[in-house]
């Protein structure tokens, strides 16, 4: 099997005139959880639904492990999952069936369903709301729902359309959790968002759509992920400090931001400990030290330059 | 069978079952029932048998049409009809598991009268309350067909589809398939029987073995669409075989006892078979730039052929069959050629239309119709009768110089769909 789980290759998407994706192509390896990122209008939706094969493109190919979307989609079908941007699910069935459902025109095995319902249910915590009526639960809690059903034949490959919208604060960190336990499991995803802080948490890819363009796929972990930025917080003149960064171990592209000072550093904990007894060393007022965040934002806008 | 084998069986089919038969629906369908006898036996009605056949054709017609649209109506309002899309499921178990699990509760009730059929006054035929029952299934399978068949035209559409797929429900079974069946079922009140391919069938058996054959043939219809939904490429491959299917049964009422038709009549009838079932699918279907495009980009014979609109192969057929029937002295050929400029110009009006206009297509296409089929040639007529109708509509014995007004119409026509294809058709 190929390292690249997603293959595809000059996408070609119209609504009627309007070319929706114009020549689209991209690798995402196996076990990546990928940040489909772009404005609003970029195609991000209509790329996840030719994904699904629930859109024909008008010219390009589909690989989703190995198997052709546009050839075989019902096979295709069967090893992923797709979370789309409205809820889907049956509001006269209760949660169990829900699950049952989707497990069921997934083709899977009559012995697994119900365990896989109730994992399902028990992944997005809802666990005690089995027997109640879909149509009952809150739009946050259907939101659940959707995801679970989705996700509940544990699909190689799950893609998620604005997942986070419509959950509270504490169902988004849930998410978060989830999107990282089932990349851990083994599972390929890709969520598109525009809340990027929210996919940084747990991306490993970002792919970036403009005007029906793909920007090349970007890691954002790893070895061939760029560095990541770190903000160091301080009493005194920044240059100073500035100055006595220079030939620190694992840190480059310093620069003085508000005051503060901003560096790209790859290092581990015990790196960070050497840095700060450097710059202690070195007379440097230091009052903090904290990654920047914002990194895939930054990387986003990058592309868009 | 248990639900989850049901479920693994037939996920659709038991999700309709989850729906439709909960147990205040199952309790309360018998006591409508018995509400309805009991005023009936009551009132004094004397063949409380047949009515009770009435009941069964009310729940499996009237009501099964409806709740067999609104099957797949209330998917898509929900939003949960892509949902299913993304199944790995067999086309036909969903075609199947929909029409008969969105309709299990009038099934149900039917099931219930047929079992109080023995215990009440009166007596029904078996063949006629086989018929009915055929009868329901065909309005049903035409119901969700008529639906799935708008869907295409507006997958955002999210209702309003419902009472146009129950009307056309109705009229397939009215008495039970189109108008083979009506007649069919007035020869049955004379007792006569039917001549097809030489052969006398008895009406009654006649009328349902040609229900069954269309329910299957609805059936494939279904099975067909809904496979298209599940993102397979479409082929014209069942529309074809559907037409090749109606041209051979039509064939047969050509064959009365041991007279065989000329050939040139043969070909003739098969040619209007073919053509009216162009019309019939050229209506029927949508028609988007992108399929057009993806027929022009299409690499090798079979993916071209796959993306080929139903209609035409058939439409070929049709031509080739027409021009059979000149060449074997059927019709003059100024007429065959007059048909042909309208036949094309007709084709290319549709795709013009389709293609510039937003909505309301079908009051334009039926305005046009009106105007090309009836006004249009009555005023020539009256103006200056046959010799100038003839210009404008094939009229018999018509000199070969007003051939120039059809095909100046379809060359009109032709040219209108192509700026409409320019314009639509984008970079």
């Amino acid at each position: 099997m190929s390292d690249q789980f997603v293959s595809v290759r000059g996408l070609v998407f119209e609504y009627g005139a309007n070319r929706a994706l114009d020549e689209v192509g991209f690798d995402l390896p196996v076990g990546s959880v990928t940040a489909l990122v772009g404005p609003n209008g970029a195609g991000k939706t209509t790329l996840l639904r030719c994904l699904a094969g629930l859109e024909r493109p008008l010219a390009g190919t589909i690989r989703i492990d190995g198997i052709d979307v546009l050839e075989q989609p019902r096979l295709a079908h069967a090893k992923l999952g797709f979370q789309q941007d409205f809820f889907g699910v049956y509001d006269d069935l209760s949660v169990r069936r829900n699950l049952l459902h989707a497990a069921a025109i997934q083709g899977m095995d009559e012995h697994d369903m119900e365990a896989a319902a109730v994992w399902a249910a028990e992944a997005v915590s809802l666990s005690k709301r089995l027997e109640d009526r879909a149509g009952t639960l809150s739009r946050g809690l259907r939101q659940r729902l959707a995801i679970a059903r989705s996700m509940v034949h544990r699909p190689r490959l799950l893609l998620m359309d604005e997942p986070a919208s419509g959950l509270d604060p504490e169902a988004r960190r849930e998410l978060s959790g989830l999107i990282r336990t089932l990349n851990v499991a083994g599972m390929t995803i890709v969520v598109s968002s525009h809340i990027l802080a929210e996919l940084e948490d747990y991306s490993t890819h970002m792919l970036a759509l403009r005007l029906g363009r793909a920007a090349r796929v970007a890691t954002l972990s790893g070895e061939a992920a760029p560095k990541s930025r770190w903000r160091l917080g301080l009493i005194g003149d920044a240059r100073d400090a500035l100055a006595g960064m220079q030939g620190a171990a694992k840190v480059a592209e310093c620069q003085i931001v508000d005051g503060e000072i901003e560096f790209s550093f790859d290092g581990e904990p015990l790196d960070r400990h050497h840095l700060l007894r450097h710059l202690m060393e070195q007379g440097v007022m230091v009052t903090s030290l904290a990654p920047t965040g914002g990194h895939l934002e930054k990387l986003y806008m990058g592309e868009r330059a | 069978m248990t639900g989850t084998a049901l479920l693994r069986l037939n996920p659709e089919l038991q999700r309709c079952l989850w729906l439709e038969l909960t147990p205040t629906r199952l309790v309360l369908m018998p006591a409508l029932l018995a509400v309805a006898l009991a005023g009936l036996h009551l009132s004094g009605v004397d063949d409380l048998a047949q009515w009770v056949q009435y009941i069964v054709f009310f729940l499996l017609v009237l009501w099964g049409g409806r709740l067999a649209a609104d099957s797949f109506v209330e998917e898509v309002a929900q939003g949960t009809w892509d949902v299913q899309r993304l199944s790995a499921s067999n086309p036909w178990a969903m075609a199947w598991g929909k029409l008969l699990g969105g309709t299990s509760y009038v099934w149900y009730g039917a099931l219930l009268c047929l079992l109080v059929l023995p215990f009440v006054r009166g007596r029904v035929d078996m063949v006629d309350l086989a018929t009915t029952l055929a009868g329901g299934l065909a309005a049903q399978a035409m119901a969700l067909l008529v639906v799935l068949l708008l869907h295409r035209f507006d997958a955002s559409r999210r209702r309003g589809s419902t009472t146009l797929a129950q009307m056309l429900g109705i009229a397939a079974a009215m008495p039970s398939l189109g108008p083979m069946a009506a007649l069919s079922s007035t020869a049955q009140g004379w007792g006569g029987t039917m001549a097809w391919y030489g052969n006398a069938v008895p009406m009654p058996a006649f009328t349902l073995v040609n229900e069954i054959i269309v329910i299957a043939w609805l059936f494939l219809g279904l099975a067909w669409l809904i496979r298209l939904q599940l993102g397979h490429t479409p082929s014209p491959w069942p529309y074809l075989a559907f037409t090749l299917y109606q041209i051979v049964f039509f064939l047969g009422f050509l064959f009365q006892d041991r007279l065989t038709p000329p050939f040139a009549v043969i070909a003739g009838v098969s040619a209007l078979v073919a053509a009216s079932l162009t019309y019939v699918s050229l209506l029927a279907s949508p028609l988007y730039v992108t399929d057009i495009k993806r027929l022009l980009r299409a690499s090798g014979w079979t993916q071209r052929w796959d993306w080929l609109p139903s209609w035409l192969p058939v439409a070929v057929l049709a031509v080739v069959l027409g021009a059979v029937t000149v060449a074997a002295g059927g019709r003059e050929w100024t007429l065959a050629a007059a048909i042909l400029a309208l036949f094309l110009r007709d084709i290319a009006l549709v795709a013009a239309v389709r293609l510039l206009a937003r909505r309301r297509t079908a009051m334009l296409l039926c305005v046009l119709a009106v105007l090309l089929y009836w006004l249009l040639p009555e005023v020539m007529d009256g103006i200056g009768g046959d010799g100038l109708k003839a210009w404008i509509f094939p009229t018999r014995d018509a000199a070969p110089v007003s051939l120039i007004g059809p095909w100046v119409q379809a060359a009109a026509a032709l040219v209108l769909a192509t700026i409409a294809w320019n314009r639509k058709k984008g970079g």
